[in-house]
């Protein structure tokens, strides 16, 4: 005589051959952003295919690509048919934030590196055109010695000496002073700007993607069949 | 041009400005003392005596009347910048010589000639002579002759 104990295999067997009967169905999974998406079927598979086939009937999926929220979802597998999901993947407010901060990042980062490079910039341009300047002055004194050995009238060349040369000597002086005093500043505002590049390295926010951490979360589920619980612990497969 | 390399540049740049600019130095005005019609002067004279003489003159009967020491002074026109013309001033306030020759053109030298009456012998005689070119002094140089 069979027991019960000794049908039950047979009974499952039969069940299962009945399920195997059955027509799969498709899903078409149109997910923007296309490239990046990740998926996790019925809280254990993660996908990253655009198109599963399935058996008929519900099933969970949860989608999820970078920056974006995970959204869970339950969609009904019909026999023999291919159905289209179509879901546009919100950003996430972590994302959100952190491009508010980075925004605010990269301003304040352009503001304090543009500043001294603009005054860096400014008074290196300065201090050229000053001693060009200075320059000039120069030469200007050499064609005062040199229009000196030239003149032949006596009145000229006592103007020359008391008004032209101490007059020339005089635009060479503050030529000079500016020069150094603008080349000063060029080298303190160049230091400032290595100083500010220097501190403003390496300070940029980080996006630490909670959603991710969500999705790839440790999860459990009591198996249907042996009754056992197990749990696994999803890899990054990019 | 990374951080390093921007930052020699502009070094280079100011550095080659600054030397540009830092080796001119100021003139000094009283340096200048090359040009013969400056009234600073300090070169070879442009002045200087040629030759003097003593000049008598007589009377019907023979008799010395007046001496004069003539001094005959040369210009270097080869010291004076090409001018068109020039003349000499030449003056001795205590022997009241004051007179103008000229014009002379600086292509050749100039002479001229000034006359110190009933010189005494023994005695130096100078006068200062002087270039003038529109109307403007060069500095004086003394001329000097002595009666021997």
């Amino acid at each position: 005589m069979m027991s019960v104990r000794n049908v039950a295999p047979f009974i499952l067997l039969m069940l299962s051959a009945q399920a195997g009967a059955q027509s799969s169905g498709k899903i078409r999974l149109l997910i923007d952003p296309g490239a990046t998406f990740e998926f996790k079927l019925d809280h254990s598979d993660r996908m990253q295919e655009r198109e599963v086939e399935l058996e008929p009937g519900p099933h969970h999926f949860s989608i999820w690509a970078p920056q974006r929220i995970v959204v869970d979802t339950t969609l009904v597998v019909l026999p023999d048919q291919t159905r289209d999901f179509v879901l546009r993947l919100p950003l996430s407010k972590e994302y959100h934030a952190y491009l508010t901060e980075y925004r605010a990042f990269r301003s304040r980062r352009q503001l304090q590196r543009i500043v001294p490079s603009v005054a860096a910039a400014t008074f290196t341009v300065w201090s050229i055109v000053n001693w060009g300047r200075v320059k000039d002055a120069g030469e200007q004194l050499d064609a005062d010695e040199e229009t000196y050995s030239a003149l032949d009238v006596p009145a000229d060349i006592t103007e020359l000496k008391e008004v032209t040369i101490p007059g020339h000597n005089d635009e060479l002086r503050k030529a000079r002073t500016k020069a150094i005093i603008t080349t000063a500043l060029a080298g303190a505002s160049a230091a400032g700007m290595v100083l500010l590049w220097n501190r403003t390295k390496g300070k940029a926010p980080v996006f630490e993607d909670k959603e991710k951490l969500r999705f790839e979360r440790v999860s459990w589920s009591p198996d249907p069949f042996t009754g056992e619980q197990w749990f696994g612990l999803s890899l990054t497969l990019r | 041009m990374n951080g390093n390399k921007s930052r020699i540049f502009h070094s280079l740049v100011l550095a080659a400005f600054f030397a540009a600019g830092c080796g001119r130095e100021e003139v000094d005005p009283a340096s200048l003392t090359t040009n013969p019609m400056d009234p600073s002067y300090g070169g070879a004279p442009v002045v200087t005596i040629e030759e003097s003489s003593i000049v008598y003159v007589y009377d019907n009967t023979g008799e010395v009347v007046d001496s004069l020491l003539r001094v005959t002074g040369r210009v270097h026109a080869d010291l004076i910048p090409e001018v068109e013309v020039y003349n000499v001033e030449v003056s001795n306030t205590g022997l009241g010589i004051d007179g103008t020759f000229g014009p002379f053109l600086t292509i050749n030298d100039a002479l001229f000639n000034v006359s110190f009456q009933d010189p005494v012998q023994g005695t130096q005689y100078c006068f200062g002579a002087r270039v003038i070119v529109l109307g403007s002094s060069s500095r004086t140089w003394d001329v000097c002759a002595n009666y021997e």
